[in-house]
């Protein structure tokens, strides 16, 4: 603590017209005792540059600047070593407040009380450095062309792949594949599949190394350090023998994904002229004429059934994407077999995103090929050995019967995911079935065996995290990650999914895919040298520490962490693997013993700055407002809502954290017996459609709920005191409602009574 | 509804037809419906030429060719030019008809060679062969009978040494009777079928009567009202209008040329051919040239690169090759009788009813059988009801019908 | 509703070039009828043309020779006159013996069939 303090106080943007800057700074020197203050005219440019130049005349170690909203820094904008904590005075204080009012004035003052005590709290930031050198290599996890493209992309980057395949040979199911759809302009020509030279480029490459008919029976560590065990899957040499063991950095998932099996209002399986596109396609690449599995005759027609095993509510619901596509590709084959053959397809929506549009009417262009919306009520089998279908709804305009040699359904598309989370359950509920303490408990564990049965043995990667092992999944069970933001993220740090088996995609979109997921990888194992997170707090150098001495082994913060990152030991202390760490501090939030903590980020940390402001009586009637707000989107939102010019209730004292998952509910209580009238949360939204950067932590917020209203029963104040809010950076407008609607809330219950003590 | 639905079995050489003379996009429609709801002349339930276009595209070759629908279309090509996918459903539907043309044609190979270049030669020679046939046979036939030309009778015509008018009137009229037998199955046909399909198995009690129906056609096929209604190629109106009176003034002028013997009004001398400034010659004369300048605008139209034109196919060009021919030869028997070139007019003249005979013989299987068969599907339709805004869909429709409602 | 205005004013105009076309195209069937009712029956052939002086109870050829190909005929005398200098018994004289009147028989015919036969430029016929 004997470090220089120095409070740097912007003028600029309107700030020292808004405010009486003298009094603000007497607050810094009198009331804080901080040495240094003074004011500069910008807190950018030439502002920013003055400002470094006082920091090393000065010596200052600790800086306080209260300008532009620290989001408006660039990464190295202050001098390395110095502890600097800066807020946005510019845009939570005049912007959203009618100038030289005294109410404004107490806010800014507030705030560089808060400010100051933070930067006192805060210690250095030590990078995490593992005792073990980081691994920079990648493992790659399946070799179709997602994996291969994978494994391409990175060896090119300069990393060196380990590449895992199942089967005896690399390609998955594009070298299955007779041709492929077009994926060049002017789209309208079938292409050779390509995997081949894509194989052969792989063979040539030195930096990777290829494992066919084998899987990773074991992985364990944390990025950058995860040691992988490959074994054999039993083609030459017996199943289980191990191949190799060795170290990578970051995983990429690829593992593609298995045909559904069809709906069975058709009868597949049951009439042999009945195939699935996998299988026509097969019979199309082994070449000869096109004959019926049936009776060897020779096939003149074919019908298509789109959505044969996808798109019903009952039974898959989700498009696979590419069926669409694979059809019209076969009705081509079937063009090619002979001048008159025939293929009908019959479609509900007919799905050809993008360029391939042109694909789609070259194919509607044939003669030959019949496309109708409809659904097919009906396959039926002829003496003659041919196949009627039957459709309603047809474009000819009524209901429609074809008489075919063929019928070929559209099999729609399954990751081949594991549910990680799902196993782990099933193994607990195991143990529970067999060494529960009570008949219930063991009834209960039972069903839930019963229940998870189908996960049996259905583990992929073999990670060793206590939360099982594999990468959890959502619906339909394609592993988490939000596709739109943050596509081939996982719940698991250092391990991307990519292609089919993170959402249906054809192969030009698995290669970018892959493409995408190679430089994740590479991303991570590049920031997890330097001790850097990686997302969402990118470049972040904090981590969490544990004061282990007082853990009382309660595994909330284990149970609780969304991305897997602390195992425990036998009797349930935390072990952090640090690499694998995202720093949104959950656990921080999770822990009721208090013992966990940032650098730059701790219960204390925060509790210093909600002690740090100054609580008016009850007589002077301005209540005070703590507000929580989520760094991801909520304070960007308050940033905007200044930018806006948007009026923001000057009671309301905005904390800036992590997540709202960080939250500790100590200090809810401490804010209350301070004298603050209310606590409002503001984070992401939650649920299935969740928009938390850190998965759960909003909704774990508001889990927790239940023991902040235990404390304000203690403290004999009302539930209403406690607000808990989810809001998207887009919403900003809607945060002075909030707010306001808040205050009038606070207002009905009068002013905290523990403002008096 | 418990109808058995009938197997669908598309025909690849109909479909491949279409495609041809429909400027190869035909399989591209998509079902918009777009070209029904441009049609103005399309009626409101189960319209045209949305449903034909499926059905084109399946091959359904029995549907279209039964389909009396096709025939209410005027090939505006409004739907051609607003279709988004370029299907050209106007000229889809005037492949249609020249096929049902074909289709109905008796005997059909007639019909099939009436639609192929190549047959222009034995096209034009059989009436060629038959009228020599007939020159051959003239005089011992006269003689025979001892029909000497006829002198002494109040009518006179100049061309009837060489034919004689017993021996033209015999050889047309038995042109036109074959022809219009021929045509009559046809005919039958699409009555039926509009009955079925659109009358619900008799007239509507919107109708007119057949009466009625008749007269309303007759009156807007004079007025061209469905011509007017096409918003993309006014110039159609025009040309049609052109070749329409100019073909009923010809055709007027001969029918009071060949009845003369029998007409009341004519008592005394009839001497053909009429003077210049006769009405009836000034008629015909006025007559030849509107058929002429229709037909050459309708060319014009044609080799206009223009979305609205039409994609012209052998049965176009030849109707319209056909009506020039014999208003040329006509000119020029005119022009050679003036001038006394004794063989060459009488050449001319052999000409000129080469292809006038060729006209009414192929009439069944040329596209002016058009006029026979649109006809009739427009007094059909008026008569059973089908018209814009009426009409009852019968249960076979009903399908279609429930679909466009959707 | 202002586009069936439209409609059904296109379609007036319609309708008076349609009723303008079929009279036009009956204008000569009406010319024939009043031309009937007005002059009553017409002549006979016999009576419109001059019954020839009946010196002669034949012509130089039969009536249906001479009647269609009469000036066949007399191109050929014209050939043999004025090429060969050979003079025969037909002669356009001749002909006016019997058929006095070239307006009255002559040109009945020329004129009902548009024709200007050239023997006048040089004939005398009266």
């Amino acid at each position: 603590m004997s470090d220089k303090i120095g409070v740097f106080v912007c003028t600029g943007y309107g700030i020292g017209q808004a405010l009486d800057i003298d009094r603000l700074c007497t607050v810094a020197t009198r009331e804080c005792g901080v040495p240094f203050c003074t004011t500069v005219e910008s807190c950018e440019g030439p502002g920013l540059q003055s400002i470094n130049d006082d920091i090393r005349r000065e010596g200052l170690r600790r800086v306080v600047v209260a300008g532009i909203s620290p989001r408006r820094y660039a990464e190295g904008a202050f001098p390395e070593g110095v502890i600097v904590s800066a807020f946005a005075l510019r845009e939570h204080v005049t912007w959203c407040r009618p100038a030289n009012d005294e109410d404004t004035q107490m806010l800014a003052e507030d705030y560089l009380r808060m400010y100051i005590a933070r930067v006192k709290a805060m210690e250095a930031i030590v990078p995490f450095k593992p005792e073990e050198a980081i691994d920079k290599s990648v493992l790659v996890v399946g070799g179709g062309i997602t994996g291969m493209t994978t494994a391409l992309e990175t060896a090119r980057a300069g990393y060196r792949v380990r590449l895992v395949e199942r089967s005896e040979r690399l390609g998955g199911w594009l070298a299955k594949q007779h041709r492929s759809i077009p994926t060049r302009p002017p789209f309208r020509d079938l292409e050779d599949t390509g995997i081949d030279a894509l194989a052969a480029e792989i063979e040539r490459d030195p930096l990777i190394t290829v494992y066919t008919s084998a899987s990773t029976s074991r992985i364990e560590g944390a990025p950058g350090l995860f040691d992988v065990t490959v074994t054999s899957t039993g083609n030459g040499k017996p199943a289980g023998t191990v191949l190799d063991t060795f170290r990578v950095g970051a995983i990429v998932q690829a593992t593609g994904w298995t045909p559904k099996e069809p709906r069975d209002t058709l009868p597949y399986g049951r009439l042999p002229d009945i195939v699935r596109n996998v299988e026509f396609e097969e019979m199309v690449k082994a070449g000869g004429p096109l004959i019926r599995p049936s009776d060897g005759r020779e096939v003149r027609s074919v019908a298509f059934i789109q959505c044969g095993g996808s798109r019903d509510k009952a039974h898959h619901s989700h498009c696979s994407s590419i069926c669409c596509l694979t059809s019209l590709k076969q009705a081509l084959y079937v063009r090619e077999s002979h001048a008159d053959a025939k293929a009908f397809i019959f479609y509900e929506f007919m799905r050809t995103p993008g360029q391939y549009e042109d694909f789609y009417r070259r194919v509607q262009e044939d003669p030959g090929i019949f496309l109708t919306r409809g659904e097919v009520a009906d396959v039926r089998r002829e003496d003659s050995g041919q196949l009627v279908v039957t459709a309603r709804n047809t474009m000819p305009g009524d209901d429609l019967r074809v008489r075919v040699d063929l019928v070929v359904l559209a099999a729609g598309m399954e990751p081949n995911s594991a549910d990680g989370e799902a196993i782990r359950a099933l193994k607990d509920a195991k143990v529970q079935a067999e060494r529960g303490e009570s008949e219930t408990q063991r009834r209960e564990a039972a069903e839930k065996v019963a229940r998870l049965q189908r996960h049996e043995g259905t583990e992929i990667l073999n990670l060793v995290y206590r939360q099982g092992p594999d990468l959890p999944v959502l619906e339909y069970g394609f592993p988490d990650s939000h596709f739109i933001c943050f596509p081939y993220e996982s719940r698991r740090t250092g391990i991307y999914p990519a292609g089919t088996v993170r959402q249906p995609m054809d192969g030009v979109a698995s290669r970018e895919d892959a493409a995408g997921a190679a430089m994740k990888a590479i991303q991570c194992v590049e920031m997890t040298s330097r001790g850097e997170a990686v997302h969402p707090r990118a470049g972040d150098r904090s981590y969490p520490s544990f004061f282990l001495q007082r853990c009382t082994q309660c595994k909330r913060c284990t149970e609780e962490c969304p991305f897997g990152v602390l195992n425990e030991d036998e009797k349930g202390t935390p072990l952090l693997r640090a690499t694998r760490c995202r720093r949104c501090g959950v656990c921080m939030g999770a822990c009721p013993e208090r013992i966990v903590s940032f650098a730059d980020y701790s219960v204390d940390i925060v509790g210093s700055m909600i002690k740090a402001i100054e609580v008016p009586e009850e007589s002077e009637e301005k209540p005070r407002i703590l507000a929580l707000l989520c760094e991801n989107d909520a304070v960007p939102a308050l940033d905007l809502a200044g930018e806006h010019r948007l009026r923001i209730n000057p009671f309301v004292r905005v904390v800036p954290v992590r997540c709202l998952g960080s939250v500790n509910t100590v200090w809810v209580s401490e804010a209350l017996s301070k004298g603050y009238d209310g606590v409002i949360l503001i984070g992401c939204k939650y649920g299935d459609d969740y928009q938390c950067h850190f998965i759960k932590g909003s909704e774990l917020a508001n889990t927790r709920g239940a023991n902040i209203r235990e404390k304000l029963q203690k403290m004999a104040l009302e539930n209403e005191r406690v607000e808990l809010h989810q809001l998207q950076i887009s919403e900003y407008q809607r945060l002075p409602q909030i707010f306001e609607k808040f205050m009038d809330v606070i207002e009905q219950f009068g002013m905290n009574p523990f403002k008096e003590l | 509804m418990t109808v058995e639905t009938a197997v669908v079995d598309p025909d690849l050489e109909f479909i491949r037809l279409l495609d041809e003379g429909s400027g190869h996009m035909l399989k591209r429609c998509f079902q918009c419906g777009t070209c029904s709801a441009t049609c103005d002349l399309s009626p409101d339930t189960s319209p045209f030429p949305r449903k034909e276009m499926a059905w084109a595209a399946w091959g359904m070759k029995e549907r279209l060719l039964n389909d009396p629908d096709v025939w209410l279309c005027y090939q505006c090509n409004d739907c051609s030019v607003r279709c988004p996918r370029g299907a050209r459903p106007g000229d889809v539907l005037a492949m249609v008809r020249r096929e049902a043309i074909v289709y109905h044609a008796f005997p059909a190979f007639v019909g099939r060679w009436a639609s192929q270049p190549a047959a222009i030669p034995l096209l034009l020679g059989i009436p060629a062969a038959l009228l020599t046939l007939a020159l051959l046979v003239r005089d011992p036939i006269q003689q025979a009978l001892g029909w000497a030309p006829a002198v002494g009778t109040p009518i006179l015509y100049a061309y009837s040494r060489m034919f004689p008018r017993w021996l033209l009137n015999g050889v047309f009229l038995a042109f036109t009777l074959l022809a219009l037998g021929l045509l009559a199955g046809g005919v039958a046909r699409l009555w039926r079928s509009m009955g079925r399909l659109h009358g619900a198995g008799g007239p509507s009690r919107r109708a007119r009567g057949l009466v009625g129906s008749v007269t309303s056609v007759v009156a807007s096929v004079l007025m061209h009202d469905r011509f007017v209604k096409c918003t993309e190629s006014r110039s159609r109106y025009w040309s049609h209008l052109a070749v329409f009176f100019g073909f009923l003034a010809l055709s007027l002028v001969t029918i009071w040329v060949i009845s003369a013997p029998y007409n009341p009004l004519v008592r005394g001398a009839f001497i053909y051919p009429f003077a210049f400034l006769s009405p009836w010659k000034v008629l015909a004369n006025l007559g030849g040239i509107a058929l002429l300048g229709g037909c050459f605008l309708m060319i014009w139209d044609r080799m206009r690169e223009r979305d609205h034109a039409s994609v012209s196919t052998f049965g176009d060009w030849a109707l319209i090759g056909t009506l020039i021919l014999v208003v040329f030869t006509g000119f020029a028997t005119e022009v050679l009788h003036y001038i006394r070139l004794e063989p060459h007019r009488h050449l001319a003249y052999f000409a000129h009813l080469v292809f006038v005979g060729a006209l009414l013989l192929y009439l069944p299987y040329s596209k002016l059988a058009h006029a026979v068969y649109r006809t009739t599907a427009l007094v059909a339709a008026e008569y059973f009801g089908r018209t814009r805004g009426g009409g009852r869909p019968s249960p076979e429709m009903a399908g279609t019908a429930a679909d466009n409602a959707r | 509703m202002p586009q069936h205005a439209a409609v059904s004013r296109q379609s007036g105009g319609q309708a008076r070039i349609a009723v303008l076309l079929v009279l036009l195209v009956l204008i000569p069937l009406g010319y024939s009828v009043a031309d009937r009712v007005i002059v009553g029956t017409r002549p006979s052939l016999q009576a419109f043309l001059e019954v020839p002086d009946t010196k002669e109870t034949r012509c130089v050829r039969d009536t249906a020779y001479m009647r269609y190909r009469h000036w066949e005929l007399l191109r050929g005398v014209r050939e043999e006159v004025v090429r060969y200098g050979i003079r025969g018994d037909i002669t356009i004289d001749k002909c006016r013996t019997c058929h006095k009147s070239r307006e009255r028989f002559c040109n009945k015919c020329h004129d009902a069939t548009s024709l200007t036969p050239d023997c006048f430029q040089c004939h005398y016929y009266p």
